[in-house]
């Protein structure tokens, strides 16, 4: 087991090295971090010389990224290229803000996906199992993009209409939110909306996953075993049939939960939460490698650890599994 | 089968089916290794011939070749056909666009701008506030979205079965290496590489000796880059398990090259596994190409995408709702009906499948 982990990380590092050397080449060859400045008439010739000195700028890439590499060790990912910002405490507010978004939504999506999974499974075939079926297909169908732009849509309708404001459809908090539980209201009132449409695509895969494992484990030996020896069905579907039917489904949700610790991408941006994901987007726009490359590191051990998570708690719980 | 939404014909269970020769997915009974197929005349040609033999007990069987059987689970997935017939339709509108768009993608008309989805002057999906009709400028971003979407399927298919043939086939060292930088790329985190090699290979279009790279075309190389390891991993798999069976040691034994193993005896035991991954690819490009252009990062104006023109409306306002609404409705109608094919292919491609003779 030890031995497995150890491997197992030790060939992270080289991943983790290989996909930060490519991705650094990519933005620092694409993007000039100080083009902004050299077209502001008032920025002067030295200043721009100075942050070119201080980022190595005019080195050779592969110089530049061992800079880079010993910043990041030694210097808490350094710091962005204008303004001389120190990178690590934006990191951590926007991992704040990401994580009450992924937690809430991934927390829902799993309660409603396993309702809906167990059920699907219990009915197969039944108008329940088919009407989930169709949705998930059409959740899995649908640009998450889009959906939030609908969403967006149908709120600013609604409010324009009745004048109830149900849910706020962009940014964290309102101009005041107050503090104690109005703070909470204000902040539960800008996250429903992209909660609910991170969840629809978590629903979408995980109540698929759950009614497979769980049809399988209906249909299993033990199950019949179980039955034929007189226990309630309540007792046979709850004790036997589902707690087993939901190890696979720990291993999906916590891939799905590490990658989505990168940040919601798109919903993130359509709503302008100050998350991980927009945090991407606007340091890759700057062109600035610095705050990508922090991203790039958080995100990728993020998916490392919660990979090996997955790996261990499954061998875990299924005993069948077993690491060499 | 987690993803298979059967009709109630595939549901039957019924004692009079014939089942498949297994073994040899893919390949005309006459391909000589259908083993399996239980001392069933040769089918004589073309397929669907409806030979009926009477045996002593009863029962009929018909003679079908691997194809038919096939062809005839598939249109009993009534969700597939139904799927299949929307995806031509968008396909042939697409193909068509310069023919079939009432006006031109950045054609302006100033008479109706910002109109509302109506029926008058064609502009079925309304005008946004430059008065560029929607409609058109839908058709014109399926036409872009949807090659794209081909041409990271074909890629990446060619790539990953070229990949997971070798592997599998060769096995060792070769299998090693090759699985190796498959896991690579696997486990590199595909987000941030499809961005920055977005925002890296540029917006426009670059000359490559005589090869000229339209800009939708990077985007899809970078996709298909990233879309092969799947594949490579079950082609590998399917090429791990036949190349100790016997009907490649026949081959071998009669001489037969690598390449002539590897391509005529092996690899049509594949189809299967390869024709329903290559319609999912094309499913997830297409999202995941929309998201690209969406957030700026995919193709590029002045070709037309579905996802940029969602960026479009949504840069215009909540008033303008149609912007956003249709070309997100059409997404989610292939990327649909692309899933459903994919299904229907799963199903009918699998000869494990039961079918009512």
């Amino acid at each position: 087991m030890l031995t497995f982990v150890i491997r197992r990380l030790l060939y992270s590092v080289v991943v983790l090295l290989a996909a930060s050397f490519i991705i650094f080449t990519f933005v620092s060859v694409s993007g000039d971090p100080v083009a902004f400045l050299r077209m502001q008439p008032t920025a002067s010739e030295i200043t721009i010389q100075r942050i070119e000195e201080r980022k190595h700028l005019n080195d050779p890439i592969p110089v530049q990224y061992v800079y880079w590499l010993k910043d990041m060790l030694t210097n808490q990912f350094g710091t962005t290229t204008i303004g001389d910002r120190p990178i690590l405490p934006d990191i951590t507010r926007v991992m704040g803000h990401t994580l009450q978004l992924v937690i809430a939504a991934e927390l829902l999506a799993i309660l409603v996906a396993v309702g809906i999974g167990v059920y699907s499974a219990l009915r197969q075939y039944s108008v329940f199992d088919y009407s989930a079926t169709t949705f998930s297909f059409i959740g899995l169908a649908t640009p998450v993009f889009w959906l939030a732009l609908m969403l967006q849509v149908l709120f600013v309708y609604i409010y324009q209409w009745t004048g109830v404001r149900i849910f706020y459809v962009a940014n964290l908090s309102g101009v005041d939110p107050g503090t104690g539980i109005h703070f909470l209201l204000d902040r539960a009132q800008h996250l429903a909306l992209p909660v609910l449409v991170l969840m629809v695509a978590s629903i979408a895969s995980y109540s698929r996953y759950m009614r497979a494992s769980m049809l399988e484990v209906v249909n299993s030996d033990y199950v019949r075993t179980a039955r034929a020896k007189g226990l309630p069905e309540r007792s046979v579907t709850m004790r036997h049939a589902f707690r087993n039917a939901l190890i696979p489904l720990v291993t999906i949700v916590a891939l799905n939960f590490g990658a989505l610790l990168g940040g919601a991408v798109v919903t993130e941006t359509v709503f302008g939460l100050d998350g991980m994901g927009l945090y991407f987007i606007n340091a890759l726009n700057n062109g600035d490698p610095y705050p990508v490359m922090a991203w790039l590191m958080v995100t990728a051990t993020l998916v490392i650890i919660f990979n090996l998570v997955a790996d261990i708690a499954y061998g875990y719980l299924d005993p069948r599994v077993r690491y060499e | 089968m987690s993803d298979r939404m059967p009709t109630s014909d595939q549901r039957a269970q019924d004692n009079e089916t014939v089942h498949m020769s297994r073994g040899n997915v893919g390949r005309p009974a006459a391909g000589g290794a259908g083993v399996g197929a239980m001392a069933l005349p040769e089918e004589p040609s073309g397929a669907g011939a409806d030979l009926t033999l009477s045996y002593e007990s009863g029962v009929e069987l018909k003679a079908r070749s691997q194809w038919a059987y096939a062809r005839i689970r598939f249109f009993r997935h009534r969700l597939a056909v139904a799927s299949l017939v929307v995806l031509i339709l968008v396909a042939f509108v697409a193909i068509f666009a310069k023919q079939i768009a009432p006006y031109g993608y950045d054609e302006l008309d100033l008479e109706n701008i910002a109109a509302a989805p109506t029926l008058e002057d064609h502009h079925w999906f309304g005008t946004d506030l430059l008065g560029r009709d929607y409609l058109s400028r839908v058709i014109f971003g399926v036409r872009t979205s949807l090659w794209v979407a081909v041409f990271v399927a074909v890629l990446s298919t060619l790539i990953g079965t070229a990949f997971g043939a070798v592997a599998g086939y060769y096995g060792g060292t070769v299998d090693n290496l090759l699985m190796r930088f498959t896991d690579l790329i696997l486990t590199l985190p595909g987000l941030a590489v499809l961005l920055t090699a977005a925002a890296y290979l540029g917006s426009s279009s670059s000359q490559v000796g005589p090869l000229t790279i339209s800009q939708p075309m990077k985007v899809g190389l970078i996709l298909a880059f990233l879309f092969w390891t799947g594949l490579a991993r079950i082609v590998r798999g399917v090429f791990l398990s036949l190349r100790e069976k016997e009907f490649v040691e026949a081959a071998k034994a009669s001489g037969a090259s690598d390449m002539r193993i590897i391509v005529r005896h092996i690899l049509p035991n594949c189809i299967g596994p390869i024709v329903v991954t290559m319609t999912l690819i094309i499913a997830t490009a297409i999202l995941v190409e929309a998201a690209l252009s969406f957030l700026g990062f995919g193709i590029q104006p002045p070709n037309p995408a579905l996802g940029s023109l969602i960026a479009d409306g949504q840069v215009q306002g909540f008033e303008t709702w149609w912007l956003v609404t249709f070309p997100g409705l059409v997404i989610v109608i292939i990327a649909l009906a692309v899933n459903f094919i994919g299904d229907g292919l799963r199903d009918a491609l699998d000869p494990t499948q039961r079918i009512r003779a």
